[in-house]
This record gives C-alpha cells, sequence and structure tokens, in this order.
C-alpha cells in the first residue's frame, strides 16, 4: 500500500490477501468485510481518495466485491464513489464487476 | 452506300451471334462470381457456427471443472494448504470460465442467456460456499439449488449450440 499525498494506492493481492474470501469476518478469512474495514474506510475517512488495484489477486467470490464496494457505498453515501477508483487493466471484467455492485449501492441507497 | 444492316442480312446475323457469346459469356462470369461469393459467405459462416460450437463445448467441460473444483472445498482436507490450493484452484478456474464468456457474448449475443446462467450459478456457489464453513457439507437444500443452477448452465448451453445449428 502506498499513501502519497491525498491518495492511497492499494494492490489487494498483494497487500491484503492474494485469494480474498467472502463476505462477512465470521465466514472467512479475507473477507470483504475485513478488507473494506482496514483499507478502504480508513483513508476514505481521513478524506483520501483511494485507488484499488485488482489485477493481482487470483480471483474474487462475487460477495467479497459486492461487500468491499458495494459496503462503502452504503457506509459513506453515492457521492464517495469520486474517491474510490478501481483498477483492473489486465483483467478489466473485475472492475466492471466491482462498478456494477458500486451502481447497484447507488440505485438501492435512496 | 448501303449499311451493312439494309444490304445483307448476314453480318446482322454474325453480329448478333457474336453479341450473344459476349452476354453469355458475361452471364456465366456474374454466375460464377455469385456463386464463388455464396460459397465463400457460406464457409465462413459455417466456419463462424463451428468456431462458437467448440467455444461452448470447451465452456461447457471447463463449467464441469468448476464444478468438481467447487465440490472439493467440502471435502475434508489433510492440511490448510491443501484447502488453500482448492479454494486458489476454484477462483481461478470460474473467472476463466466468466471471461471467456463475455468475451463469447461480446461477439455472439445468444449466447448472452449461457452468460446469465453463468453468473447464477456463480453468485449460487458464493453463497454456499461462504454459509457453510469450509470441510463440512453443505445441506441438502444448498446442494439442490447449487445442481439447479448448474443444470441451467448445461440447459443454456445446449440450446445456444442448437440455435446456431438451425441457422
Amino acid at each position: 500500500m502506498t499513501d502519497a499525498y491525498n491518495e492511497v494506492h492499494i494492490d489487494v493481492g498483494r497487500d491484503f490477501a492474494p485469494t480474498p474470501g467472502g463476505r462477512y469476518r465470521r465466514q472467512s478469512k479475507w473477507s470483504g468485510e475485513e478488507f473494506r474495514e482496514t483499507f478502504l474506510e480508513p483513508p476514505l475517512r481521513e478524506g483520501k481518495t483511494v485507488v484499488v488495484d485488482l489485477d493481482s489477486a487470483v480471483g474474487f467470490s462475487t460477495s467479497f466485491l459486492e461487500e468491499a464496494f458495494g459496503g462503502v457505498i452504503r457506509k459513506f453515501g453515492p457521492d464517495i464513489k469520486g474517491r474510490m477508483l478501481i483498477v483492473a487493466n489486465a483483467r478489466p471484467r473485475r472492475k466492471r464487476q466491482a462498478m456494477e455492485y458500486v451502481d447497484r449501492a447507488i440505485a438501492g441507497y435512496e | 452506300m448501303q449499311s451493312p444492316a439494309t444490304s445483307d442480312c448476314s453480318w446482322c446475323l454474325t453480329d448478333w451471334v457474336a453479341v450473344a457469346g459476349v452476354v453469355s459469356q458475361a452471364a456465366v462470369a456474374v454466375v460464377a462470381a455469385y456463386l464463388a461469393y455464396r460459397a465463400n459467405t457460406i464457409s465462413k459462416e459455417s466456419a463462424f457456427v463451428e468456431a462458437i460450437v467448440a467455444e461452448l463445448l470447451a465452456i461447457r467441460n471447463q463449467a464441469q471443472s468448476v464444478s468438481v473444483a467447487y465440490h472439493r472445498m467440502f471435502d475434508p482436507f489433510p492440511t490448510r494448504q491443501d484447502k488453500e490450493d482448492a479454494y486458489r484452484s476454484w477462483l481461478s478456474q470460474r473467472e476463466a470460465v466468466g471471461d471467456r464468456l463475455s468475451a463469447l457474448a461480446e461477439s455472439f449475443p445468444e449466447a448472452m442467456p449461457v452468460k446469465r446462467s453463468w453468473g447464477d450459478l456463480d453468485e449460487c456457489e458464493d453463497s454456499h460456499l461462504f454459509s457453510a464453513d469450509f470441510g463440512r457439507n453443505p445441506a441438502k437444500m444448498a446442494k439442490a439449488a447449487y445442481r439447479r443452477a448448474f443444470d441451467r448452465v448445461v440447459d443454456t448451453i445446449s440450446d445456444c449450440m442448437k440455435a446456431l445449428r438451425r441457422r
């Protein structure tokens, strides 16, 4: 994880886990809930932008992605989307999937 | 001076035979070109259909491997490393199928139902996997739901292949 100026870069596979788990901490290690609470929420609370790179992980369960990224929207509101950049240059489908959960959470926010 | 047309009908006949020859040669050339074009089109279409069918068959086989990898995770594992290896295998294989289906659906929109059914299976696997601890058998209901979702994937692949072969 690199923290420069107002931006934090997180490489999920390297900084968190190469094989992320399920949705909640109680269900599995390396859950989406754990990732959101320990990696995404602290810098977002400090007003920073997070850049999350999904490329290097082996893969993601759907519930991990939903809880991590949809969960941020549910907790901080739709405007936080502008400070959460998801990157997956080598595996673009991962980004599309994560963004789908972000948009669904925004649609269900109000 | 008389024109050949009025003076001698033999010129007229010769001329028309020549013209008819040219016209018929042109017609033969046009028909030949059309037939070649059709054969080319049909062969391209047929090659396309065969390629899609081959890809669908490959996806079906890979989906079956994902199913095996998924069910392996409910087996008791001798070591924690074995369990993690099984999880790693499932994660990477299911994503590979998802990627292939997305690529297929982009070039062949009729494959969208297969992609959707794969998405349903994906979510079904996910919810069962993380609601039942590793090393424990999923509940009977979960197994039945999984079976239905998996059968749906196979059915949509079969439907897609049938539609392709009717083209």
